[in-house]
């Protein structure tokens, strides 16, 4: 009787033992040392779920050892394990890395309203010449629908121009 | 729109595969590519251009793709409204309406424009309605499903062609006026983007269109005068269904090296049904054929089919080097059914003496395999070397086997053209201020398609003419000064030039005095150059073009033929000017005038339809655009 109550009250130590965990605390950077938040954060010892606040800060239930999955689209995903209480700091990569050809639009594109398309976009490769022409900032007759403008950037284009007003 | 690129006739967009945000929009994709339907800009994000390598994920053509990108939902607000609205010269008026939203799983958007316009010459009067609908739910995390509804309908009054005194004369006249164009375009798409993350992407696009374009008026050479009476009408009538399903997966074979491949399979079915025959009297927009039953020159259907598998890959060898290589295998069937009447005529009084109904069918089915490889290399982060080869195909068009017009024939043994792209380029960004793309590319055209002078006749005869070459050089740069210098937010002088050498011609042909001529409208230069100054919220830009002379047909004339068909197409240059100011909230306004030296040129000779003879650019034309945003 009593060693089975010496089993249950060690049992009950070691399940306190384990509920006893840190709170871990960190950020959460991308290659640009800029924070990113919104983060999923899942310890996967734990089962415990969190995410990054706006400037990347999170805080966690985690004990010595545990795995902490770092996940967000656009991201590749990231396993951490816990060395100590210390705080952490987390480097994201951009998951279109992986490929080294594919970045971000915005960098291929400059201010230029024209710009290559990545190789891989979609469900599309793309090779050989191209180009992509972004509307929302270039000045023409749009309405008009004028292809001089539209296409000007555009090498070795040539218009007929007998439909008016982009018809 | 007519543009072409490479030394590719820009007539319609038809050597393009022409796409709206992923799917075919043109009247038939091999028989018919021509559009007649172009979104309109004011709804568009991008537009994205492949050159000869689209031929294969996307169509066989020599020009490649150019897929129109309407503008996505807004996505963090249910409500967002914009509207657009311009006042131009010659009577131009043009709203934009568009609502768009995101709420939880479900986005919406639904825009119309319409347009009017007197139109720069006489008789040449048009308005347009167009109307897109979309909507789409995120299934779940991993998946989307969308519809998309477009309408297009105008009415164009055309002007017709003018003969070379007629245009130094006044371009701005016109010799004809009860020729009238109308189009109806009806496209439905759904789409279904899956994500299977680790295991690649998959999408499904499938697509139907009913559609319909018309001509009517008196298409005879501009030299004769419309005596009145009936009219000449062909009508075309185009029904297709379609669906293209595409898988992506990256893989990764060690730390080094990395992949990506695509594979898809297209069916593709189409019928579109031609009628040409004499319709209303009088000069009013009355699409009615007089003998419906009867027709009195031509009725034809021409169903096509075509299945294509492909699959592309493209391999990295560390982060600098990339090889690409794809397959794709076609199937095309097209066939032509139907009749078209001959009439002998008593050489004096014009009477008919007799009527020759001929019936015609015949179906060619061909399997053509294309390949295409490449390979490209990163100077630096964001500067690379590339090359690509690829097969490209243009299967036989409906208009090229059977044509309406009395000035032309067809050769009864025409076949399909081939041949292939090949491109060394460099491309690349140099700290945000400098952008550049530099390419040289050679394109063999394999049994080209033109007009010639029938031997023996005053005619002119649409055959294979030859083998054909198209090779250049295409430079665009441009220098963003302010950030070069000063790196300032406030000021941005950005100035741009586009220039292109282009030589086409044929190497061979059996018509012996074609060979080593100039393909017809190819601009041996072309330039683009343009100032862009940014303040503030203000942005100017003025723009110049210049295109040297081209000949319009493969005889290379230069001297005008009476009727205009033929002759050079001189050279031309054309300033453009516009401006906009953007308010800090809701609104923006955009202004400029086009052609503000007020050049009078042309960019074309009608061989028919809308001509036929000289096409006359619009001279000088100002607008102003108020644009309104709300956001919820």
């Amino acid at each position: 009787m009593i060693s089975r109550l010496i089993n249950i009250l060690f049992i009950f130590s070691i399940s306190v033992c384990w509920s006893q965990q840190n709170v871990i605390t960190g950020v959460v950077k991308d290659d640009q040392n800029e924070s990113v938040p919104s983060v999923k954060i899942e310890n996967l010892s734990n089962g415990k779920k969190t995410r990054t606040s706006v400037n990347g800060k999170f805080q966690i239930l985690a004990n010595v050892e545990d795995t902490l999955r770092f996940s967000l689209t656009l991201f590749e995903t990231k396993n951490h394990v816990v060395q100590n209480t210390d705080p952490i700091e987390i480097t994201m990569k951009y998951q279109t890395q992986e490929v080294g050809e594919v970045q971000i639009i915005k960098r291929r594109m400059g201010n230029f309203d024209v710009g290559f398309m990545p190789a891989i976009k979609g469900v599309r490769l793309n090779n050989g010449t191209n180009s992509i022409i972004e509307l929302e900032n270039l000045s023409g007759a749009k309405s008009l629908g004028n292809p001089r403008e539209v296409f000007a950037k555009i090498p070795g284009i040539n218009i007929w121009e007998n439909d008016g007003a982009g018809i | 729109m007519g543009i072409g690129g490479r030394g590719l006739s820009p007539k319609r967009t038809a050597n393009f595969n022409t796409r709206q945000n992923g799917y075919d929009i043109s009247a038939d994709a091999l028989g018919y590519p021509e559009s007649y339907y172009t979104p309109p800009i004011e709804a568009l994000e991008s537009i994205e251009i492949l050159r000869g390598s689209a031929a294969l994920q996307f169509g066989t053509q020599f020009g490649g793709l150019l897929n129109f990108v309407i503008r996505d939902p807004v996505s963090h607000s249910p409500f967002e409204f914009t509207t657009r609205n311009t006042v131009g010269g010659y009577g131009y008026f043009s709203t934009f309406n568009r609502v768009s939203g995101t709420n939880k799983r479900f986005y919406y958007q639904v825009y119309h424009q319409y347009k009017r316009g007197d139109g720069y010459r006489e008789n040449s009067k048009f308005y347009q309605h167009q109307v897109f609908a979309e909507m789409g739910y995120y299934l779940n995390e991993n998946w989307t499903v969308g519809v998309e509804f477009t309408h297009m309908n105008y009415l164009a009054r055309q002007a017709g062609g003018l003969t070379d005194l007629a245009f130094e004369e006044d371009p701005q006249q016109s010799v004809r006026d009860r020729n009238w164009f109308g189009v109806d375009w009806n496209l439905l798409a759904v789409t279904s983007d899956y994500d299977l993350k680790k295991f690649g992407k998959l999408n499904l696009r499938s697509f139907g269109m009913i559609s319909n374009r018309k001509s009517l008026g008196f298409l005879g050479k501009v030299t004769q005068t419309d005596q009145g009476g009936s009219r000449e009408m062909i009508y075309s009538d185009f029904k297709n269904v379609g669906a293209e399903l595409r898988y992506l997966k990256k893989y990764s074979l060690s730390d080094k090296v990395n992949g990506a491949f695509v594979v898809g399979g297209r069916y593709y079915q189409g019928r579109t049904q031609t009628d040409q025959g004499r319709a209303s009297y009088g000069d009013d927009a009355d699409f009615t054929f007089l003998n419906p039953n009867d027709l009195e020159t031509s009725s034809f259907s021409y169903p096509s089919n075509n299945q294509s598998l492909f699959l592309e890959n493209i391999i990295y060898f560390g982060n600098k080097w990339k090889i690409n290589a794809g397959v794709r295998f076609e199937r095309i069937s097209s066939g032509s059914d139907g009749f078209y009447k001959r009439y002998s005529i008593h050489p004096i009084n014009n009477d008919t003496l007799q009527t020759y109904v001929i019936e015609d069918e015949n179906k060619i089915e061909r399997q053509v395999p294309l390949f295409g490889f490449g390979t490209s290399y990163k100077v630096k982060e964001q500067s690379t070397i590339y090359t690509n080869f690829t097969q490209n195909y243009r299967a036989i068009n409906f208009s090229d086997i059977r044509v309406n017009n009395p000035n032309i024939e067809i050769d009864t043994n025409i076949r399909d053209e081939y041949g292939f792209t090949a491109e060394l380029g460099w491309r690349g960004i140099e700290k945000d201020y400098f952008i550049y793309d530099v390419s040289a590319f050679y394109i063999f055209y394999g049994d080209k398609i033109g007009l010639a002078p029938k031997p023996m006749s005053i005619k002119k005869e649409r055959t294979n003419i030859g083998d054909a070459q198209n090779y250049g050089l295409e430079v665009f740069m441009e220098v963003d000064w302010a950030k070069l210098i000063s790196n300032s937010k406030i000021w941005s002088v950005k100035t741009f030039v586009n220039t292109s050498y282009i030589d086409a011609n044929y190497i061979s042909s059996k018509e012996p005095n074609y060979i080593g001529n100039k393909v017809e409208y190819v601009s041996e230069i072309m330039v683009k150059t343009g100032l862009n100054v940014e303040y503030k919220n203000w942005s100017w830009k003025v723009q110049f073009s210049y295109n040297s002379e081209q000949f319009s047909d493969a005889s290379n004339a230069i001297e005008p033929s009476g009727d205009a068909v033929i002759g050079v197409v001189p050279a031309y240059h054309v300033f453009d000017f516009s401006g906009r100011y953007k308010f800090e909230k809701h609104f923006q306004i955009e202004f400029g005038v086009n052609n503000f030296t007020n050049q009078q040129y042309f960019t074309r000779r009608a061989t028919g339809y809308p001509g036929p003879g000289i096409l006359p650019s619009d001279g000088i034309n100002g607008y102003l655009t108020i644009q309104y945003k709300f956001l919820k």
